[in-house]
């Protein structure tokens, strides 16, 4: 096995991914993909299983995730999941020094979200 | 049908046409109703038939009524923009960048069916997430917003939701509550009594007048969430109003926004990528809803107490009282349920999508333009120097100043060194070794003031004053003026200045307009002779 092979199982086989799970079904009909994100068919929600479920594999470049769904491996699009870890942000707002907290606006502004709470 | 959707139809209907019918001719309102049925009825999204774009509420928007725009320009240009109005921060500038940011907006107006206002975008010296937008047009991008999102699609869903927020006028908000106050309370207390009396009955049979309702159970839940809604508005006024209208409106604005974006041939999913971090960002925080009706249920309660107007119309309050009493833990749910939240906007914009969008949802992001764009040596240089400069900030605060100093002093190395944002970290550093001389001379090396924040104005403007160096002082404030667009904002230090230079013209004139501005005429005052 080669190195490059071995830090790839490590990555996939890595906690990060097998810490991911499906939290909820956020489509109905959910879309059933392949590796390359060609549909396989569709699956009604009442038919999949109860989340949360465990992701096996990801796939950032497609937005895909593996999972079982009644002892068959499929591919799912995110678009159709909610899963446990979302995108994120390196600085969240509880990190932000008091002075970028406090953050003013022009009161005339309307924004894409609050801010975080102050401490 | 059930008697419950039968109820909740009638209720939206009442609720609809007395708000339509108070709200009538009243411009700034526009959206107060759909604001309480957000409230609470189901979902901005879920009401939403067909594409957003297409439909009757945005349709009104496409034509520019051309009195609004020359309005806003006049106030804009003229001078004339409250002071609370004008932004906040230091403005970047980094050429490559705005141009592609100016872009994106470009291409995703393209996709407006009416006529476009002028929308420009500023990049903010913010590590803040969330963009916003102000009733002029200005789109700000924090740097936070850049240093995160990780696609050209994800920009593209986050300026297309501030856009809306321009094109669907929502800026009224805030005139309807400078201006309309009393007119919302009507409407609430209106709304809750049609409520009482279509649900009401009057029982003659025991000899006596007696007011029943004619179906309790029923009735508990639309009127116990109506009357808590009306007794918030009514005692607590506009804070609880205001935020669910805002809830509303991000709710317009993220329909909006995807349809732009997807008009403009970027990938829909990009807004849930923005969403997810939006959440992120602000962390899991209590419902402002939730944490408000908490706070005042112990005072609604008692105010409860106070509602005693005559005998004729007791058995009413004690419907009132009781549907309220009872009403208060199903009402919790409205207040305190998630749809605050981005991952609830989330959920509902996914939804939307693929109802609406079903072919193009899956469309992949392309992140591959602006991480080039990002990487390259005309822009990451300076964002990087922006960041040392935060960093700065962040050393500060933290009292390590060696290390403040290593990352202001590399700052100061970039091609953005006499920006605004990066000389008012450097300021800091300075002062904060004593080195006030230092100090004044990074204020000093700045280049181009039309990027500065109105706190820098002062400061410098502060410092001229000190000096005793008045035309230096009214030469700062006359760009500050050009540049914020309000003549309030320093109109103090401007009547100031002219006094030592003993233009008696000027200070009476100053005098004269300083009295116009409620948190300013004080200020004016002490500096003029009794």
């Amino acid at each position: 096995m080669t190195r490059i092979t071995f830090l790839l199982l490590a990555a996939l086989c890595s906690p990060s991914v097998l810490a991911t799970t499906v939290d909820a079904y956020e489509a109905d009909p959910l879309t059933l993909l392949d590796e390359h994100g060609k549909s396989q068919g569709r699956l009604p929600v009442k038919d999949a299983p109860k989340p949360p479920l465990q992701v096996l594999a990801t796939h950032p470049n497609l937005d895909q995730v593996q999972v079982e769904l009644g002892g068959r491996k499929v591919w799912l699009d995110t678009m159709d999941l909610r899963l446990s870890e979302g995108k994120i942000v390196t600085t969240p707002c509880e990190s932000l020094p008091i002075s970028q907290k406090a953050d003013t606006r022009n009161a005339s502004t309307i924004g894409f979200g609050s801010g975080c709470s102050k401490p | 049908m059930s008697a419950g959707t039968v109820r909740d139809r009638a209720l939206h209907t009442s609720l609809c046409a007395l708000a339509c019918l108070l709200l009538g001719g009243c411009g700034t309102l526009k959206g107060a109703d759909a604001a309480f049925m957000n409230l609470v009825g189901p979902s901005t999204q879920s009401q939403v038939k067909g594409r957003y774009l297409d439909t009757a509420d945005v349709r009104q928007y496409y034509r520019l009524d051309p009195q609004r725009v020359s309005a806003q320009r006049l106030s804009y240009d003229g001078m004339a923009v409250p002071a609370g109005e004008i932004r906040q921060h230091n403005v970047v500038l980094i050429p490559p960048l705005q141009t592609y940011l100016q872009g994106i907006v470009g291409r995703l107006g393209k996709g407006w069916p009416g006529e476009l206002p002028a929308l420009q975008v500023k990049v903010i010296d913010s590590y803040g997430f969330g963009p916003s937008a102000d009733p002029y047009g200005n789109l700000f991008v924090p740097l936070g917003m850049l240093d995160n999102v990780q696609s050209e699609d994800e920009i593209a869903a986050m300026l297309g939701h501030e856009m809306s927020h321009v094109l669907l006028h929502h800026h009224d908000r805030r005139a309807a509550f400078q201006q309309q106050n009393a007119v919302l309370s009507n409407v609430a207390t209106s709304v809750v009594l049609a409520t009482m009396i279509a649900d009401t009955g009057v029982n003659r049979s025991s000899g006596s007048l007696k007011f029943i309702s004619k179906d309790p159970q029923g009735m508990q839940k639309t009127v116990g969430n109506t009357v808590l809604y009306t007794a918030l508005v009514n005692s607590f006024s506009e804070n609880i109003w205001s935020t669910a209208w805002g809830r509303s409106q991000e709710d317009q604005a993220d329909l909006l926004g995807a349809d732009l974006m997807i008009k403009a041939g970027y990938a829909p999913r990009a807004a849930s990528h923005s969403l997810q971090r939006l959440s992120d960002f602000q962390g899991k925080q209590k419902s402002l809803l939730g944490s408000f009706a908490t706070q005042r249920k112990e005072a609604m309660q008692a105010s409860l107490q106070n509602l005693q107007v005559d005998r004729l119309v007791k058995e009413v309050e004690v419907t009132l009282n009781q549907g309220l009493a009872t009403g208060i833990t199903a009402a919790g749910q409205y207040f305190q349920r998630s749809h605050m939240s981005p991952l609830d906007r989330d959920t509902e914009l996914r939804q939307y999508l693929q109802r609406q969008y079903d072919g193009q949802r899956r469309a992949p992001v392309n992140a591959d333009y602006w991480q080039r764009l990002r990487a390259s040596s005309a822009v990451a240089p300076s964002l990087q120097a922006y960041k040392d400069a935060y960093a700065a900030t962040v050393a500060l605060e933290q009292k390590k100043l060696r290390e403040a100093q290593l990352f202001s002093d590399r700052a100061l190395t970039s091609a953005v060194r006499d920006q605004p944002g990066i000389r008012r970290a450097a300021f800091s550093v300075d002062m904060a070794q004593g080195k006030r001389r230092e100090a004044l001379s990074e204020l000093q090396s700045i280049k181009d003031w039309s990027l500065a924040s109105p706190e820098l104005y002062d400061l410098m403007i502060a410092h001229h004053l000190r000096n005793d160096d008045p035309r230096a002082a009214l030469a700062l404030i006359a760009q500050a003026e050009r540049t914020l667009g309000s003549e309030e904002l320093f109109i103090t230090e401007k009547l100031a200045a002219n006094q030592r230079l003993k233009d008696d013209a000027q200070v009476k004139l100053l005098a004269r307009k300083c009295a116009q501005y409620p948190t300013r005429k004080d200020g004016c005052k002490k500096l003029l002779p009794a």
